[in-house]
């Protein structure tokens, strides 16, 4: 067991026993995971497997009914005090956690009052205290690597789903988060779309970022993941690396999901 | 049905004086009152439970009597406490608590009004309720807000006629005055309402003119 409070060499998240439910219907049943700085994840699985609930508390978006998540050197949702009595996050304690997760929606919910540009610096100047003309360089830099550098000045109401997405996920990094969550990008998207994401998300790959993803693209899982994990009624089914799953999967029960999943050749 | 037209010419400027206190009584209200409605929304909104629990018996307080009662009320109590204003003031002060408690409703239907998602995305920036409320919320809750406003403000214009029983000196009042005096009904009252008509037609073009500005994204 990990100690309190002390901060693990080359792990930067673990959940321990995560339950969920919502009334009577338990979404996640004691999920357990590790995930070491850098490492890619996927969670991949049908509608309502539990996947999305899952990476919604690790920012604690969603609150877990029993078990605790550790991020980077703190429990996010709570702490304990000097006397070891579990307390709750205040808000204020809550929101300064969650500067390290950055989180990438569905439905982008990009702010629709801002321009490209300023919904990526609003975060650094209001959160971060950075100097507005500072934020600004860093929001170019960042929408530059997501390939916006036309479009920075664009309302999101005139930018494409991809695009959207693109300046969601420029807005999350110029946090510069510990963590990366992304919450199925491409599921409102063309496939055409699609592909502008993640090749993106692939690009960022490459650098030493720790990513999560929710995603029904299982051919991009393949090539980016180090780990999937599969999951069926809020219980993993097979966790391991894409080869293991993809390719010679243990369990009956991924070998049927896998059966109606489409790979796509070449490309994402 | 004759109309004495030179009389009409006669009491013109009066009323016209009397329209001018109308204006001033309406709009001081409704900036206030817009104020107020923004402060308390976000509160309703935003603050702990039993302050929303609250703000929502104010609100229910003053859309569920009428408003003469409220002016009524403002009219005999505030000496009470110790605040003695001219009519003038007290008339402003009675449309700001009656508007207030219209606005705190159309801000705060305005802001939920918004999508969910924005405010995750704020949260998972780290922003908290107050900055999510700030910087996210209420720049997009103002421009849906408007139309609401406009309302609002014919409203409180001709709210203000009600003001003529606690000896305000607006247009409802001088109106009566000099009905009372010299009995020519239709001279007066066509005066009044054709000046009524003229001040919200403008107000609301004005709003209108905001709104489409506001409404325009360079």
């Amino acid at each position: 067991m990990m100690i309190r409070g002390e901060k693990m060499s080359d792990i930067i998240l673990k959940m321990n026993n995560v339950s969920k439910s919502f009334g009577d219907v338990e979404v996640v049943k004691d999920f357990n995971l590790e995930v070491m700085m850098g490492e890619k994840i996927v969670f991949a699985g049908a509608s309502g497997s539990g996947k999305t609930t899952l990476l919604r508390m690790i920012n604690y978006l969603e609150i877990p009914t029993k078990g605790k998540i550790w991020i980077d050197g703190d429990y996010i949702g709570g702490h304990y005090d000097e006397k070891d009595n579990w307390l709750a996050d205040t808000p204020k304690m809550l929101a300064e956690k969650r500067k390290k997760i950055g989180m990438v929606f569905q439905n982008f919910n990009l702010f629709a009052h801002l321009r490209a540009v300023d919904n990526v610096a609003i975060g650094p100047v209001k959160v971060l205290g950075v100097k507005k003309k500072e934020a600004i360089e860093r929001a170019e830099y960042y929408l530059e690597k997501v390939h916006l550098e036309d479009h920075m000045k664009k309302f999101p109401h005139q930018m494409s789903g991809g695009q959207q997405q693109r300046v969601a996920i420029a807005r999350a990094l110029a946090m510069k988060p510990k963590i990366m969550l992304f919450d199925e990008p491409t599921s409102a998207l063309d496939p055409k779309l699609t592909n502008e994401v993640l090749e993106v998300m692939q690009e960022l790959a490459q650098e030493n970022l720790t990513m999560i993803v929710v995603t029904h693209e299982m051919g991009f899982a393949k090539k980016f993941a180090d780990k999937v994990i599969y999951l069926e009624d809020g219980i993993v089914i097979e966790a391991g690396p894409p080869e293991q799953i993809f390719d010679n999967p243990n369990s009956e029960k991924t070998r049927n999901f896998l059966s109606y999943c489409v790979f796509k050749e070449g490309g994402i | 049905m004759g109309l004495d037209f030179s009389f009409m010419l006669e009491i013109f400027p009066t009323m016209l004086k009397a329209l001018l206190i109308t204006i001033q009584i309406s709009i001081i209200a409704l900036l206030f009152g817009t104020l107020g409605g923004v402060l308390i929304g976000s509160l309703r909104v935003a603050g702990p439970k039993w302050l929303q629990a609250l703000i929502q018996l104010f609100v229910d307080y003053i859309r569920g009597t009428p408003q003469m009662i409220h002016i009524l009320i403002i009219y005999f109590a505030l000496p009470q406490t110790g605040i003695v204003l001219n009519e003038f003031w007290t008339g402003v002060v009675a449309l700001t608590f009656i508007a207030t408690g219209y606005e705190v409703e159309i801000v705060r239907a305005s802001i939920e009004s918004l999508n969910r998602g924005q405010v995750e995305a704020a949260y998972s920036l780290g922003m908290g309720k107050w900055k999510t409320l700030i910087f996210i919320l209420l720049p997009q809750a103002a421009r849906r807000m408007i139309p609401a406003l406009t309302n609002e403000l014919v409203n409180t214009v001709k709210a203000s006629a009600l003001l003529s029983v606690i000896a305000v000196n607006e247009l409802t009042k001088i109106t009566n005055k000099i009905i009372y005096e010299t009995f020519y009904f239709f001279e007066v009252l066509i005066i009044s309402a054709i000046l009524y008509i003229i001040i919200i037609a403008l107000l609301t073009s004005l709003a209108k003119y905001f709104e489409n500005r506001m409404f325009t994204i360079s």
